[in-house]
């Protein structure tokens, strides 16, 4: 028996451990993903204001503070059981794609682009990006301007990039002014074009990876994603949906407060992530995947037009139920053209500048459940509160917890396929890391940062002999 | 102003949010963030010369330092500083323009808003040497 450890992995949010064990002939036998550390929001915020939630859970994370707060905003409109004007509902969506478009930015070009540009075996002290910006400087510089597009938009809107309080229960607490508007209208169709020309370069060299493909947790699973109530895609609002690796439509039109109906939560002894499955088939049978590519999976349009033609191309390629983790890559980029569509859409709503952003109420329900599409995935915040308003319980179920059984399952076929024990190389290991970063975790969600990163792998004996060594 | 300012830091920290105090006092021109990000690279090659603003552990509190910045490359972007944006100015955009850095020293930077008095001294020195490097 022999041991692998990559620890931590390096360019994903947050930080996460890898073991794969070896038998004695240095085949793999069994791999998992660690999340090694507990944030707490769950428990310490009981005995909050409900109204404190969103500005405390929006801490949870700086990648994605915006999901959290609309996830959380929307409990909490249901505990003050109001309907949100509608221009305060088209703001909170346009923050949103402002921060779809940022945070896919972050993960295609900052974290994943070092593998598929520069490739999964290229020397590692390269593969990082600087070498990025050595190699290709343009696409790097492209990255850079589309993130700031998407954070700009967010300080435009709401005040500050990160953390913003503008979101409160009811609505959001100021109108859009024609300035921000036109300022954000400028901007847009330069980050519409670099997003068009990153989606051009992905499918001309996507099917180079094709063993990647393969085996990059290209397993059946169940999908889940909010769509509207004709099945388009929804970032903001909409219901829940289930759909099996084979295309079919396994459940639909999940109301939030039914959540719990369908999505159980299980541990793991070896992670402090927790483990959802779909609850009417169990553990086993029941791992479902979330995210961009689930999105794409179980909508059956994006509803913009450059979008939708990617949407229709992505699925030609693809099938119905694309499988392969490693097409969460294209669906993300599919998704930040949506999000620029619709922000150019939600933009040019006269509504949009309306003054009427918020309503006014206190507790008139002990229970809400408020559920929006995080970049990485559904995001449920679920809180229980007391007659004056007290947190009493609260439930947040991340993006990257959905995915947690998926990951786990992913690594084990990527190290199956790709490790040797006897001769062990880094290109192996990358593509270990590598399945787990095009998921896109945000580990921020659930541990907290601690240390640099750093890649340290041991190769042990069956008795604890180290026989080889790689470090990162 | 010729001269860019970002002021950065956490103000839920205590006296880690001297940067951004600074640069809010400046108002329109300057910066204030909670971190710097890469996305700053761009704005700062643009730049005729940038003044940093950071609470610094190291300067007694109530006092500040002006440090030298140069450009420092480095491929980890959990963690920005001064140097590696100006590393990436200079990489992605053709120019790192000069640069310091001033830290401010700080008293607590334990859980909550607002500056100790030792750290306020400071950010009002830092807005004196900003404002007479500007001449404003």
């Amino acid at each position: 028996m022999k041991t692998i450890r990559i620890d931590p992995v390096t360019r994903i949010e947050g930080h996460a451990r890898i073991t794969i064990q070896l038998n004695d002939e240095g085949r793999v036998t069994d791999a998992q993903l660690h999340v090694t550390q507990v944030r707490g929001f769950e428990k310490f915020t009981e005995g909050r204001p409900f109204y404190e939630m969103p500005s405390i859970t929006a801490r949870i994370c700086g990648i994605c503070p915006v999901s959290h707060l609309l996830a959380s905003v929307k409990a909490c409109d249901a505990i003050m059981a109001v309907q949100i004007p509608e221009t305060a509902a088209l703001l909170r969506e346009l923050l949103h794609c402002g921060q779809f478009v940022q945070s896919h930015a972050l993960s295609f070009f900052h974290l994943s682009a070092p593998d598929l540009l520069l490739g999964m075996d290229s020397d590692p002290a390269r593969r990082n990006v600087l070498g990025l910006i050595e190699q290709h400087p343009e696409r790097a510089r492209n990255g850079i301007a589309l993130r700031k597009f998407g954070q700009q938009a967010i300080e435009w809107l709401a005040g500050e990039r990160i953390h913003p309080s503008w979101t409160v229960p009811g609505g959001v607490n100021a109108p859009l002014s024609p300035e921000a508007r036109d300022r954000i209208l400028a901007e847009l169709p330069a980050a519409k074009a670099i997003v068009r020309r990153t989606l051009a370069f992905f499918k001309g060299v996507v099917d180079q990876f094709a063993e990647e493909i393969a085996n990059f947790g290209n397993i059946p699973t169940l999908y889940a994603g909010l769509v509207d109530a004709t099945g388009g895609l929804q970032l903001y609002d909409g219901k829940l949906r289930f759909r099996d690796a084979e295309g079919n439509l396994v459940a639909d039109q999940i109301r939030a407060p039914q959540y719990a109906q369908y999505i159980a939560e299980t541990t793991l002894p070896t992670s402090y992530l927790k483990a959802p499955y779909y609850k009417p088939l169990g553990v086993s049978d029941g791992v479902y995947r979330v995210g961009p590519l689930a999105r794409l999976n179980v909508a059956d349009r994006c509803g913009t037009p450059e979008a939708d033609a990617e949407f229709a191309e992505f699925h030609q390629r693809y099938g119905r139920a694309a499988g392969s983790a490693f097409h969460y890559h294209y669906a993300r980029l599919i998704e930040a053209l949506y999000a620029l569509e619709r922000m150019e859409a939600l933009l040019a709503d006269q509504a949009i500048l309306d003054k009427h952003v918020r309503a006014h109420a206190g507790v008139n329900a002990l229970e809400g459940v408020g559920i929006a599409e995080a970049p990485r995935g559904v995001l449920i915040h679920h809180y229980k509160v007391d007659e004056n308003g007290a947190i009493r319980w609260a439930n947040l179920i991340v993006a990257t917890g959905h995915n947690n059984l998926a990951m786990n399952r992913s690594v084990r076929q990527v190290s199956e396929h790709f490790i040797d024990g006897n001769h062990l190389r880094e290109g192996m290991l990358n593509r270990v890391s590598a399945v787990v970063r095009a998921y896109d975790p945000c580990l921020s969600c659930s541990t907290h940062a601690a240390g640099m990163p750093d890649i340290h792998v041991r190769l042990l004996g069956a008795d604890g002999t180290l026989l080889d060594e790689l470090r990162q | 102003m010729n001269t860019l300012v970002i002021g950065y830091g956490n103000s839920l920290r205590g006296d880690d949010g001297a940067g951004p105090f600074v640069a809010r006092q400046l108002g329109a021109g300057a910066i204030a963030c909670h971190q710097l990000t890469p996305e700053l690279a761009e704005t700062i090659s643009q730049a005729p010369q940038v003044v940093f603003v950071d609470a610094h552990a190291g300067v007694h509190a109530g006092q500040i330092a002006v440090l030298s910045v140069e450009p420092r490359a480095s491929a980890a972007t959990h963690r920005f500083d001064p140097g590696t944006l100006l590393a990436w100015s200079q990489l992605l955009y053709g120019r790192a323009p000069a640069a310091i850095l001033i830290g401010i020293g700080g008293k607590s930077f334990a859980l909550g808003e607002g500056l100790s008095p030792a750290a306020k001294r400071g950010a009002r020195e830092a807005l004196r040497a900003i404002r007479k490097m500007t001449g404003q």
